[in-house]
């Protein structure tokens, strides 16, 4: 593995340290200006500032919301992994009322980078298991 | 070629054989004791597991077709981004065919061994993908 690849990773490590530990700032210092995210949450790519207000939101619902990193590849300017993701659904979320149940469910995330910051990010998981363990369907 | 790309000429081989509905093809990218870690199971399915939900999900969607985006290898892993796209044309797992189409994307990691596939984990949204073919 290169340099180029060792650094794409070590960003996508920080970036994932500094949404658990909840510091939004080093969390978009990983990523380029003009990012974007494509959770499947929303049917288009958001940009940083709508990704900021989501990221804001769950937290607040869910305040134990972990990501640990279980696998991770990269190759060039791309990097994917796998990760287990676990919270508890403790605030209410828009109009979903909070259930006090806690969800473990693994995702896969792939990454473009630019210059050893992120630039595009697609994340793929089952919201259908989520909702199950969430008490919400 | 770099071990890489062998395996990555492995896994566009194994996506070409499910396209070409050859299940045994498919299979065959497979070790022995290869598994797959579909959403749709809790656990992970071995070959003999695996077979028969191949082949009734090919017979579900007889259009079924998964369209590779992208993919990143490294060592003895790959990791790809498809289109899986289908019609719903016959009964499938207790729900009834409902003839309405669907495309989704998802995220497929391998770990491979001497070039055959040993696992791979499947990651998609399967609400998104009933709410398409009217079955949510």
């Amino acid at each position: 593995m290169g340099a180029k690849e060792e650094m794409n990773k070590e960003t996508v490590r920080k970036a994932i340290e500094a949404f658990n530990v909840r510091d939004l700032e080093a969390y978009w210092d990983c990523h380029t200006e003009d990012t974007t995210y494509h959770e499947v949450y929303f049917t288009e790519p958001q940009t940083k500032e709508q990704m900021s207000k989501f990221m804001l939101d769950l937290w607040d619902s869910y305040p134990d919301w972990i990501i640990e990193n279980k696998n991770m590849i990269a190759c060039g300017d791309k990097v994917a992994i796998e990760n287990e993701m676990s919270a508890t659904f403790e605030n209410d979320q828009a109009h979903l009322k909070a259930t006090g149940k806690k969800f473990i469910i693994w995702e896969g995330v792939f990454f473009d980078m630019k210059d050893g910051k992120i630039q595009h990010m697609r994340m793929y998981m089952d919201r259908k298991s989520q909702e199950s363990q969430l008490g919400l369907s | 070629m770099t071990k890489e790309e062998i395996n990555m000429e492995v896994v566009r081989r194994a996506i070409q054989a499910l396209n070409d509905r050859d299940v045994e093809g498919f299979l065959s990218s497979f070790t022995e004791d290869g598994t797959s870690h579909e959403v749709f199971f809790p656990e992970p399915l071995n070959l003999e597991e695996f077979r028969p939900f191949l082949e009734e999900w090919l017979n579900a969607y007889p259009d079924a077709k998964i369209d590779t985006q992208n993919m990143v290898a490294e060592g003895d892993k790959v990791a790809v981004e498809n289109v899986v796209s289908g019609t719903f044309k016959n009964d499938l797992s207790g729900n009834k065919a409902t003839g309405k189409s669907y495309q989704a994307r998802e995220g497929v990691f391998f770990d491979l061994s001497d070039g055959k596939i040993k696992a791979e984990r499947i990651y998609l949204d399967q609400k998104h993908i009933e709410e398409q073919l009217g079955i949510s």
